[in-house]
């Protein structure tokens, strides 16, 4: 219909198109009802025509813009970059942003469809995940260097909890239930073989407290 | 939340709920009842007697405690188990005629609504799947998708359509929510580096497409 309609037309263009339906497509057969029915009776000469009619008209009545609330990650980039700190420092600032506009989506407070901060840049720091350079002779496999570096990141809080190491590698993210704030010790690796936990004992779940 | 409930809404639902309470009484026939419940997203399945409730998601979108009172909705009034469509909805079958309110009911205290779930109504709007993370994304039309949802479902003549009215918004030229096949679509383009949509219109399938 259109090569390019500007991002603050497109609800003028909806609501023409709309209303064009409304008033000219077929209310008889509804088998023969659906807005193509209409292109195709018309042609698309006098459909464009009457499509003009009626954007004109919507136009006169000058709707109010919709509120897009869309996600600008550039101002908190430049924010960030401006910031008189180590760029370590500067991931912290980002990652405590990102968590805590995390929560507020999930509690409801706040209306977006993604974690702006997500899109936030860090520029000058380690990319999150990145891999270190391969030790010599790649003699480690990666999969061993991310578990330990896993560990080494994650330790204290599974340390909190009371798993064993053996138990907190086999962690699956089907065992954390965010809602329920429980995570259930399912298996455990032990000589590198991921098997059920030996005993019912160790099969327990742990109460993730978060006080927010 | 990725749409605002339309004020008349909890209004609309008593009405509904007084044409099933005619057609419990034998006051009204099933096909009466059926033009009623249709556009409020209320189908009755195969097995007579049970019914489906089809949520409006747009671009299947929920807030995590929008899904638990779903599955918790489900489990109470319906079955195991949630359709999740073609259309990126939720569905909640096999509920019986006089649990369809108290459902509706529940999903409106989850900012949830069935509206236009059915009949000549505006449908619900789709979005790329991928939408916010595709490598190809030229932008996230999902702002755009949302706010249009809560505008037309907030619109009375969006439930007296000729026929249904199927919108969705793509957020690259390959066109992962086909837009093309909508009776309209929106690619997001950029044009001078100012944010846009290529419109497709009368898009569809079938007999004849």
């Amino acid at each position: 219909m259109h090569e390019f309609v500007p991002a603050e037309d497109f609800y003028v263009v909806t609501a023409a198109i709309k209303r064009l339906f409304d008033k000219h497509g077929n209310r008889k057969n509804r088998h023969a009802a659906r807005l193509r029915f209409l292109w195709n009776t018309l042609g698309e000469e006098r459909f464009r025509q009457l499509y003009e009619e009626q954007l004109q008209l919507i136009r006169a009545e000058n709707p109010a813009a919709l509120p897009i609330q869309d996600v600008q990650p550039r101002p908190v980039e430049l924010w960030l970059r401006e910031l008189p700190l180590s760029p370590k420092s500067k991931t912290h600032v980002r990652s405590l942003m990102h968590g805590l506009v995390e929560f507020a989506t999930w509690a409801g407070m706040l209306d977006v469809s993604r974690n702006p901060v997500s899109l936030v840049r860090n520029i000058g720091a380690t990319p999150e995940g990145a891999e270190s350079p391969e030790p010599h002779g790649g003699a480690v496999p990666r999969s061993a260097e991310r578990a330990t570096r896993a560990i080494r990141n994650d330790g204290p809080a599974m340390r909190l909890l009371g798993l064993r190491i053996g138990e907190a590698l086999a962690l699956e993210w089907a065992d954390v239930d965010w809602l329920g704030s429980r995570l259930s010790v399912r298996r455990g690796i032990v000589n590198q073989i991921v098997g059920d936990v030996k005993t019912q004992g160790p099969q327990r779940h742990s109460i993730l407290q978060v006080n927010c | 939340m990725f749409y605002n409930i339309p004020e008349n809404l909890p209004s609309e639902l008593e009405e509904l709920d007084s044409y099933i309470a005619l057609y419990q009484r034998g006051e009204i026939d099933a096909a009466t009842l059926k033009v009623r419940r249709v556009p409020f997203g209320c189908y009755e399945q195969r097995e007579d007697g049970t019914y489906m409730v089809r949520i409006r998601t747009t671009g299947g979108a929920l807030t995590p405690l929008q899904l638990r009172a779903i599955a918790e909705i489900s489990g109470r009034y319906g079955s195991d188990s949630i359709h999740i469509t073609t259309r990126q909805e939720f569905q909640i079958h096999d509920v019986a005629l006089e649990n369809v309110l108290p459902v509706m009911r529940e999903l409106l205290k989850a900012g949830l609504a069935a509206r236009g779930g059915g009949g000549n109504t505006v449908r619900n709007v789709l979005i790329s799947p991928d939408a916010g993370v595709g490598r190809d994304e030229v932008f996230d039309p999902s702002p755009y998708a949302f706010a249009l949802a809560s505008k037309l479902i907030a619109k009375a003549d969006s439930w007296l359509l000729p026929r249904k009215f199927k919108i969705a918004f793509s957020n690259s030229p390959a066109d992962t929510s086909y837009a093309q096949f909508n009776d309209l679509g929106f690619v997001a383009k950029l044009s001078d580096g100012h944010k846009g949509f290529k419109v497709y219109v009368a898009g569809g399938l079938g007999a004849k497409p």
